[in-house]
């Protein structure tokens, strides 16, 4: 493995993680697979393109708004539909939230085409040279907010009165609610603290790859990859997560085996490796039960 | 003109699944039946039709495992693919194919996927929740990458390869001469109907059997079942590969029709396939008898509805996504809380149905 695969694994492990971190706390908190996670993160990349586009908003600038933008339409997607269903079995939390994935993709190729959108600001190629590794400055700086925005997030969880209701409502929503907190508005305020970090997870990787409405799908598979490799319940464990999926998605990216590329059977060989996790260790690597 | 079949079919299909008197059943399953039988004289084109049967029996597919077993798996669209690409491998005439009738490649076609779902199965269904449905999901986009990088198959002692599955060329299927065509759409959508038919007999006859109770009470209770005595590892790998043995079924059809396979996210493989088969089950009610075939009338009758308002644009999938969100929020059970829950269809029920599971 040379160094510059090392280098691109962590820089993407330290996105995916942020793309894993909204998902595993929904996941942990409110007991939902939320595959409205994708379009969630395309609404960040394309509030970022289109600031970018007409204003000329350094994308990096554009962050906050996204993330207040998310924030605001996460409370209320959670605060005025799912919560209406939040006691009802698996299938119907996976399908609600699977029709809003359809909505909002389809609504996004209906007003914004399917065209492919880049953000290109005039730093967009510029890179440090470390002996003969590359590493691009606006990923370096992705990185940078990804790692800054994950340890936030703890911290929250960890000091504040709130964070600490929001835990104790993953552990426990019935005594929680003995306890005096209104587990309904936690449930919301969880649902858009994780649609604010898919926000701005959908602002950095607006800067990483050129997209269309189609593009963001896959990044439900790769949350999901991320919370199994790191453990459901824990901040760090999204980081370390997203980090290992980073490295083995690289190494696989660049590796041949006479001749063949190993990268045309990527999501197929990462997802057999997380299998193999999933059924030696069924709650995952670091996995406990709740949100800790 | 087929929007006005499947109204028609899904009415008598709700008296049918419904609790009137046995006689006033009989009589609807008998029509129900005479209209499925007749309905291509009433259409230009049987192969839209065709299209509902297959979508429907891909879903009974599901149902046996998703349904009566309980375990969600968000991955049919891996086993439409492989019953898909087993018919195209026996029946094509390129190099690393077979040259078979279609006929007797079909039975394989299901016989296929099923091993190949006992294999995964053995592997997935030892997770639950959440966790099968996101590990069959993987199945799904695992199975298609992989199908799309291989190329031929053999072994090095033969002098031709085992199978070819052209990677992302796909497999082409013999064109049909234009005077076969009318006649050959007529055998597809009977052949798609008897699929559909068998497929809801089997589901009867499950709902019955020792094995379908099995399963019911491994969906209730896995601890409990097991400690009655059902061997749940065996029973719910069987009802994985009895379920991707249909769906295996469906898609072989499928391909027949398209007279190609490919690999490509539109097309065999497409993962909405995955969803369609949960959504129809959803509509017409899991784990009964009734509601894949209900499911199935129901999205379609929808469908072209959409398409006669809004052509066939990008709106569509928005008023789709809408669907299933007012649907799942209004009518989480599907129409069977209408025919065999016996209460009628009124505002309070969906209101009722909106607020059970309020936090």
């Amino acid at each position: 493995m040379s160094l510059q695969v090392v280098v691109n694994g962590l820089l993407l492990g330290g996105m995916l993680g942020l793309v894993g971190l909204g998902f595993s706390l929904v996941w942990g908190i409110l007991n939902i697979v939320n595959l409205a996670h994708s379009a969630l993160i395309m609404g960040g990349a394309y509030l970022t393109f289109y600031l970018f586009d007409r204003l000329q908003l350094d994308p990096f600038l554009s962050l906050p708004i996204s993330m207040a933008v998310l924030f605001a339409a996460g409370y209320a997607l959670q605060a005025g539909v799912i919560n209406w269903v939040m006691r009802a079995p698996l299938l119907v939390t996976f399908v609600l939230t699977f029709g809003f994935e359809t909505l909002f993709t389809s609504l996004a190729r209906v007003l914004f085409t399917g065209d492919g959108r880049a953000v290109t600001p005039a730093y967009n190629a510029a890179a440090l040279l470390v002996g003969d590794t590359v590493i691009n400055v606006m990923k370096l700086g992705a990185f940078g907010v990804a790692l800054a925005l994950t340890a936030g997030l703890g911290a929250f969880m960890r000091y504040t009165r709130t964070g600490n209701a929001i835990r104790a409502v993953g552990m426990d929503a019935d005594a929680a609610r003995l306890m005096g907190i209104d587990v309904a508005r936690i449930y919301a305020l969880t649902y858009a603290l994780s649609a604010m970090v898919a926000g701005a997870a959908g602002s950095l990787l607006a800067m990483w790859y050129s997209f269309t409405p189609d593009s963001f799908g896959i990044y439900n598979i790769r949350a999901f990859a991320v919370v199994v490799l790191g453990g459901l319940g824990s901040v760090p464990g999204a980081l370390l997560g997203g980090v290992v999926f980073g490295l083995l998605d690289q190494t696989i990216a660049s590796a041949t085996i006479g001749g063949f590329q190993l990268g045309a059977l990527k999501e197929a060989l990462i997802f057999l490796a997380l299998v193999a996790v999933l059924v030696v260790r069924p709650n995952g690597l670091l996995g406990k039960e709740g949100y800790r | 003109m087929n929007l006005a079949i499947l109204v028609g079919g899904l009415i008598l299909s709700l008296v049918v699944a419904g609790r009137s008197a046995v006689t006033v059943r009989r009589g609807a399953l008998v029509a129900l039946l005479g209209l499925a039988l007749g309905a291509p004289l009433l259409t230009p084109n049987p192969l839209t039709l065709a299209a509902v049967a297959i979508a429907g029996a891909a879903a009974v597919g599901w149902n046996i495992i998703g349904g009566f077993t309980g375990y969600a798996a968000f991955g049919q669209a891996a086993f439409f693919g492989l019953g898909g690409y087993t018919m195209a491998v026996l029946v094509a005439r390129s190099t690393g194919s077979y040259g078979l009738p279609a006929g007797l490649a079909l039975p394989l076609a299901g016989l296929v996927p099923a091993l190949i779902a006992a294999l995964i199965g053995l592997v997935v269904l030892r997770l639950r929740g959440h966790y099968f449905a996101i590990a069959t999901l993987g199945v799904g986009i695992a199975v298609r990458e992989l199908v799309n990088n291989v190329d031929c198959v053999g072994l090095p002692s033969l002098s031709r390869p085992l199978f070819c599955l052209g990677a992302a060329g796909g497999i082409i299927l013999p064109p049909l001469r234009r005077s076969e065509v009318a006649a050959t759409n007529l055998t597809f959508y009977f052949a798609a109907l008897g699929l559909l038919a068998g497929g809801t007999l089997a589901l009867a006859l499950l709902h019955r059997s020792k094995f379908g109770y099995g399963l019911r009470a491994i969906r209730a209770n896995e601890e409990a079942a097991a400690v009655m005595g059902i061997q749940t590892t065996r029973f719910k790998v069987l009802a994985f590969a009895a379920g991707a043995a249909l769906t295996g079924l469906a898609g072989g059809l499928q391909v027949l029709i398209n007279g190609s396979v490919l690999p490509d996210q539109s097309s065999i493989f497409d993962p909405y396939r995955s969803l369609e088969v949960i959504l129809i089950c959803l509509i017409g009610g899991v784990g009964t008898v009734w509601g894949p075939l209900i499911g199935a009338l129901v999205l379609y009758a929808v469908q072209e509805a959409l398409t006669g308002l809004l052509g066939s644009g990008d709106w569509r999938p928005v008023f789709f996504g809408a669907f299933v969100i007012l649907l799942i929020l209004f009518l989480p059970r599907g129409l069977q809380q209408f025919t065999t829950g016996g209460g009628r269809p009124t505002w309070r029920i969906l209101w009722r149905n909106l607020t059970a599971n309020r936090v």
